[in-house]
């Protein structure tokens, strides 16, 4: 049976298409200001990927903050649910799972069978999520990319005391007329995210072992200096960024 | 243009005078009167009678008008000859009529800042656009939470009246000793309001007696409540709530949880359940948002997931004595769960969900409260140590600005499909 996920995030969609629970295709396009019209075009690029039709999906799932404006999936999952199932089907000792998505970032508790058991998500803000580092990244004039690389030569990251994304980024601009060094901004930057991240963490409890999701997960210098606060390894799934959408045609396959 | 729209355009022309007249709640009161509700609907008329009734003693000027906060005992205002007026209610009020955000700007224009409660920027912002009625007196009682004495501080400035603070001690060591402490205090405190009020032993004996029954009545709707299916909606019952905050004591008190029981054991008897496709019981903990909003449709349409009860619709105290008035107030004020250490309230909290045989726990953390907030942790340990999912979804009850749809939205059904399993 072929299976879809989409997951309209708020920066990108992605979709997953699965047969019989074995990846087929996928895609991932940026959002935009129209849902709908993104998770057409994702979904056509994945069945296009996946080499079939869209009438072989036999059923869909959405997910993701978007996921009440998709018409044509069969049923509405949170993103808590679709990261834990979707983690843990790749790594069954997945007990925790750390997602930093644009929008919000989360830390989920999963059981020995891979029921979600506890969760916990961001406070109404930005800080602590992707769109926070994409601000910065602009304030720079580097890219996402750049950023880790850069991050990583720092020796001496200076402290980004304030958490409001907005006057994150006066701050940033403020120690750059300072002359500090670029590496040792990024760097700070990218702490104050971990700090968030950190504190959620620990708060709903850490439990081996721990997944990582969502699109900042392809931050080597978020990843490193995560692994270090928790003193926990962090186990990478080879494209943290479609988890949630996994997790969603996973969950398509259980419910047809 | 609807009535909601009618109000909004009046306040911002200021062309507010009918609103603070008597005569305009008079009238109203009239044409309530003649109001024939359907079947099931009879407490609302009595609410809303209720309501204009106050509005229209308070502004005739009468009898003289008591500031209070949320959790002073209405009967103590009554039984003092007063009118009680608890702000924090006429802001939920406001709230659900969708005028709010009139008000909670009016507060900042006053210097309000917004981690202050919004129940009291809201009621704050009444007071400045002068559209409440004005105190003879202001009465604070130091539970629950220390803005409220300091809100009606400002109050009794802003209207140059007396300002009365009652100490409510912490019932912790010495339960008995707190008891007879406050019981003197309030005799005290009558003693002293008797030239400003009118104490006299008859109004107590109605008082309490009307007190006393419509609590039977309310003992008997919350047992009701137990039933599954859920025989009232819990945003009902988060709304009546100002029933028992404010109108105990009363004729209206009486009636109107004698006619909810009556509804109630109709509904239970029929098999009339609000929700007939319950999956879920939830148990609230604090109040609810008042302003339009989807969340409860949301949990009850869409998800069938019914509020079962609500810690704040308790009955944690015992009947009031006629021959010793004060000392069974002070017994109520002090049996009030939501004061004293945090400890009370898990404990009240535990028992509710088994009584109740909820699936989860959801405590709406409102801006700015320190109180309720403050127990959070407590809160959600114990209860996973009795293996009861706890959701703190955080929110605001007045201020709309604080409601994210998306994310409260996705809290909310990651919450019931974590109960799902
Ligand atoms: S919500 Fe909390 S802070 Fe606000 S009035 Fe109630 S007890 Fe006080």
């Amino acid at each position: 049976m072929i299976t879809a996920g989409i997951d309209v995030g708020s920066n990108t969609t992605k979709v997953v298409i699965l047969r019989d629970g074995e990846w087929l295709g996928d895609a991932l396009v940026l959002t935009g200001a129209d849902n709908r019209g993104s998770a057409e075009k994702a979904l056509a690029q994945a069945t296009k990927a996946a080499g079939i039709k869209r009438t072989d999906i036999a059923h869909c799932v959405a997910t993701g903050y978007g996921r009440i404006n998709i018409p044509f999936a069969d049923r509405k999952i949170t993103e808590i649910s679709c990261h834990g199932r979707g983690a843990y089907a790749v790594f069954p000792g997945t007990r925790t799972v750390i997602d930093i998505g644009g929008q919000d970032s989360k830390v989920i508790r999963i059981d020995a069978p891979g029921r979600v058991v506890d969760f916990i998500m961001n406070d109404k803000c930005a800080a602590g999520t992707g769109r926070f580092l994409e601000v910065m990244a602009r304030a720079l004039e580097i890219t996402l990319p750049e950023m880790a690389a850069i991050a990583s030569k720092s020796k001496n990251p200076v402290t980004i005391s304030n958490t409001c994304t907005v006057f994150a980024e006066s701050e940033v601009i403020s120690y750059l007329a300072q002359g500090l060094p670029k590496e040792d901004i990024i760097r700070g930057l990218h702490e104050a995210i971990v700090d968030r991240i950190e504190s959620m963490a620990l708060r709903l409890g850490v439990e081996q072992e721990v997944t990582m999701t969502g699109g900042v997960a392809l931050n080597k210098a978020i990843v490193a200096t995560l692994r270090k606060r928790l003193k926990q390894t962090l186990l990478l799934p080879p494209q943290p960024q479609l988890i949630g959408a996994y997790g969603a045609a996973l969950i398509a396959a259980n419910q047809a | 243009m609807n009535i909601k729209e009618l109000i909004a355009r009046n306040l911002q022309n200021k062309g507010i005078k009918y609103f603070t007249r008597p005569s305009f709640y008079f009238l109203l009161k009239i044409l309530t009167a003649f109001w024939r509700p359907q079947k099931g609907r009879w407490p609302q008329k009595i609410s809303l009678s209720f309501y204009l009734d106050l509005l229209h003693r308070a502004y005739r000027k009468k009898q003289p008008v008591v500031w209070t906060n949320v959790y002073t005992p209405p009967e103590l205002i009554w039984a003092l000859g007063g009118i009680p007026f608890m702000p924090e209610i006429f802001a939920a009020v406001a709230a659900s009529l969708g005028l709010a955000p009139f008000f909670l700007k009016k507060a900042g224009e006053a210097w309000y800042s917004t981690d202050l409660c919004s129940f009291h920027r809201g009621a704050l912002g009444m007071m400045h656009s002068r559209l409440v009625p004005p105190p003879d007196l202001v009465l604070a009682t130091s539970q629950l939470c220390d803005g409220a004495v300091k809100f009606l501080e400002a109050a009794s400035a802003f209207y140059q009246c007396p300002f009365y603070l009652l100490h409510i001690p912490y019932p912790v060591t010495s339960p008995a000793k707190a008891q007879t402490w406050l019981a003197e205090e309030l005799t005290a405190l009558a003693r002293d309001l008797k030239p400003l009020l009118l104490v006299m032993p008859q109004t107590i004996n109605k008082v309490a007696n009307h007190s006393n029954q419509a609590r039977e009545h309310l003992l008997a709707v919350n047992q009701l409540r137990q039933q599954i299916p859920s025989p009232y909606r819990g945003s009902e019952a988060l709304s009546d709530v100002t029933m028992h905050l404010l109108a105990l004591g009363t004729t209206y008190g009486t009636a109107f949880y004698r006619h909810l029981e009556d509804n109630l054991s109709e509904r239970v008897k029929n098999k009339r359940p609000v929700l007939p496709q319950q999956k879920y019981r939830l148990l609230w903990l604090h109040f609810r948002p008042y302003y339009p909003n989807f969340l409860f449709d949301f949990l009850e349409k869409h998800h069938g997931a019914a509020v079962a009860f609500e810690e704040v619709n308790a009955v944690t105290w015992e009947k009031l004595s006629v021959d010793d008035f004060w000392f069974s107030l002070a017994a109520k004020i002090l049996a009030n769960p939501l004061w004293g250490p945090a400890e009370r309230r898990v404990v009240q909290a535990v028992s509710l969900a088994r009584l109740y045989q909820v699936h989860g726990v959801i405590h709406f953390a409102q801006g700015g409260c320190r109180q309720s907030n403050g127990s959070v942790f407590l809160l959600r340990e114990t209860l996973r140590r009795h293996k009861i999912p706890f959701l703190n979804l955080e929110g605001d009850c007045i201020d709309e600005r604080n409601f994210m749809a998306g994310q409260t939205m996705t809290r909310l059904e990651s919450f019931l499909e974590l109960l799902e399993g």
